[in-house]
Formats: structure tokens, C-alpha cells, sequence
């Protein structure tokens, strides 16, 4: 009788810490985890809402009615369709103002838009290889022309030989639109 | 008699205590099960309304024109902001190098995705190499991420390197 009272409350306390561990504290690791996905949806509810109101309230701002007006040059900055007609039409320029032949590119137009910004329609990219033959100095301002072309682009590699012609990896963009 | 045996085989003055606790216990964790049931079902509700109000969303402002513009000019102005010139990066480059009359690049590359230019150049002499590996290592603006051995051929140094830029390089 006396062992028995020595020890069951050794027993009950095992058994206490038992339930602890294992019913209570999962459960409540659960509930936090529930309680920071909820949160989280909330936030994103409440971006949602933000969002319909922003471009609800966008249309009424004036210096963005000046924006709309000049649609036609961000057209132009970043189409909305690859336009690659237009890119060759700009190389092929560039080519001839350096008195050199161009001679064609893959374009590697991507099907998965990049994504920027969750709010913000993502633009897709093109991707083209040039090989310009010219000396340092003219190379250099060839370089500068491509990057201030009014068509976006970027130049994402680039490898500079001292006897061979220079290979540019370019990337352009446009940016999808349904209508 | 019996009931004094019973009384004194448990003693349940102090058993007690650890009783209610287990007791307790349980109703906490039915209390638990409770509420995370009832956030269950919020969560779930929240994540479908959401998805459903998201594809509509997504569709409505495929179609609106203001928020295409205000895209393009988010785009534009992201675009024209993380681009690195290669005309800044080479002009950078070329500042910071030492005299050409002892480094003479053969091949230059450039990776504006990963921040890296790869060199492959000659010097004239192990001295020289030596001078430019400790002048490139001590740059701010650059750390050299990788080289190959330098190798002695038709008595000129031969070396290739991989240079880090960091976002000071790229400052003005």
C-alpha cells in the first residue's frame, strides 16, 4: 500500500506531462499556424480590396488621364506583343548606320511572363544573340545606341573578344494585353 | 470496514489535485479542437472566396486599361531602374583596372544576372601578376570570386579570373 502511494503521483505527473506533449501542445501549434495562415488571408483580402480601389480611383486622377493620352509612346517603350518585326527592323538600322551586315537571330520570345509585382501585370521577355564585328571604341558606342533604343532592352551577357567579334546576349520586353 | 480500507488504500487528498489537472487538461484540448475546427472551416471559406475573388480580379483587370497602363509604366520604370548598363559596368571596369601596359585582356565577360565578369588576360611576367592578383583582391568595389592557376606560356603569364561586382561598382 505504501509503494502504491510513493507511486502514483509519479504516475499521474507522467501522465499529466503525457497529455501535455502530446494532445495539447500539437493542437496548439496547429491553432498558431492556423491563426498566421488566417492573418495572412486577411492581409491579402484587404490588398485585394486596396486594389480594387486604387485602379477605381486611378481613372479619376488627372496626371494619370495625361498617361492614358500618351499610351502610344509606352506602346512604343513596351509593346504588347513581341513585335519582333520591330526589333530586326531597329537592329537591321543599326547594323547599316555601323556599315555592317545583319545577319539574322534566334528570338527566344518567353511563353512565362516574369513575374515583378503580384499587382501588377508581368512582362515576357525576348531573348536574342548579336554578334557585332567593330573595334572597341565603335563597339562601346554600338553597345550605347542598343541601350538607349526607345524598344527596352537589356543587356543581359555579354563577352568581348581582342580578336574575335563581340557576342551580346539581349533581352527586350512586352508586356500582354487581352484586348 | 470496508470503505476505511478503500479510504485508505488511495489517498485521494492527495490524489485529487492531479486529477482536476488531468481533467482540465482535457478540456483545454477539447477547448483546442474546438477552435481550431472553427478556424479551419474560416480558413478554407477565406482561401476559396479569395481564389475565386483573385481569377475575377485577374480577368477584370486584364481588361482594364487604366490598370494596363499603370502595368506598363510600373514595368517601364523597373526595367529602366535594375538594368545595369554595360556601358557603366565597362566604363566602371576600366577605371578601376590597373595600367594597361601591364594587363592585357584577351576575353571580357560580363553577367549582369549574377554580378560576375570573367578576364582572361596576359602579363608580362610573374612579378606583374602578382601585382595585379593583390591590386584586384583589395578593390572595394570587387572581390575575386574564383581564378585558375597562372601558367607561363611563350613567356607571357596566362590567367583567367571571376570577378564579383558588388552593389558599390555599380554606384556612380
Amino acid at each position: 500500500m505504501s509503494i502504491l502511494t510513493k507511486i502514483l503521483p509519479i504516475i499521474l505527473i507522467s501522465i499529466i506531462f503525457y497529455i501535455l506533449l502530446n494532445n495539447i501542445y500539437p493542437k496548439y501549434q496547429d491553432v498558431l499556424d492556423l491563426t498566421k495562415k488566417l492573418s495572412a488571408l486577411n492581409n491579402k483580402q484587404k490588398q485585394i480590396s486596396d486594389l480594387k480601389s486604387s485602379i477605381q480611383s486611378l481613372s479619376k486622377i488627372s496626371q494619370f488621364q495625361q498617361l492614358l493620352s500618351q499610351k502610344e509612346t509606352l506602346n512604343v517603350w513596351l509593346p504588347v506583343k513581341p513585335q519582333v518585326e520591330e526589333i530586326i527592323y531597329n537592329l537591321s538600322n543599326l547594323y547599316n548606320f555601323f556599315k555592317l551586315e545583319f545577319q539574322g537571330t534566334d528570338f527566344e520570345i518567353s511563353t512565362k511572363e516574369k513575374k515583378s509585382d503580384e499587382f501588377v501585370l508581368s512582362p515576357g521577355t525576348i531573348n536574342f544573340r548579336l554578334s557585332v564585328n567593330l573595334p572597341f571604341e565603335k563597339l562601346l558606342i554600338f553597345i550605347d545606341y542598343l541601350e538607349k533604343n526607345v524598344r527596352l532592352m537589356s543587356i543581359k551577357k555579354a563577352t568581348i573578344y581582342s580578336d574575335k567579334p563581340a557576342i551580346l546576349l539581349v533581352e527586350s520586353y512586352y508586356l500582354p494585353h487581352n484586348k | 470496514m470496508e470503505r476505511t480500507g478503500l479510504k485508505n488504500l488511495f489517498p485521494w487528498g492527495a490524489i485529487a489535485p492531479f486529477i482536476f489537472f488531468i481533467i482540465f487538461e482535457y478540456l483545454i484540448a477539447f477547448g483546442l479542437d474546438y477552435y481550431k475546427q472553427n478556424l479551419d472551416n474560416k480558413v478554407s471559406t477565406l482561401e476559396v472566396a479569395l481564389t475565386k475573388e483573385e481569377n475575377l480580379l485577374n480577368e477584370d483587370l486584364k481588361n482594364n486599361e487604366s490598370f494596363f497602363v499603370f502595368s506598363q509604366v510600373k514595368n517601364i520604370v523597373d526595367i529602366v531602374q535594375q538594368r545595369k548598363s554595360f556601358i557603366q559596368v565597362i566604363n566602371k571596369f576600366n577605371s578601376i583596372m590597373p595600367n594597361s601596359a601591364i594587363l592585357k585582356l584577351k576575353v571580357f565577360e560580363f553577367d549582369a544576372n549574377n554580378n560576375e565578369i570573367k578576364i582572361e588576360g596576359t602579363v608580362d611576367n610573374w612579378n606583374d601578376y602578382v601585382k595585379v592578383h593583390n591590386y584586384l583582391a583589395n578593390l572595394n568595389e570587387i572581390s575575386v570570386k574564383s581564378f585558375t592557376s597562372p601558367k607561363s606560356e611563350g613567356g607571357l603569364i596566362k590567367f583567367s579570373m571571376v570577378i564579383n561586382l558588388k552593389p558599390s561598382f555599380y554606384q556612380q
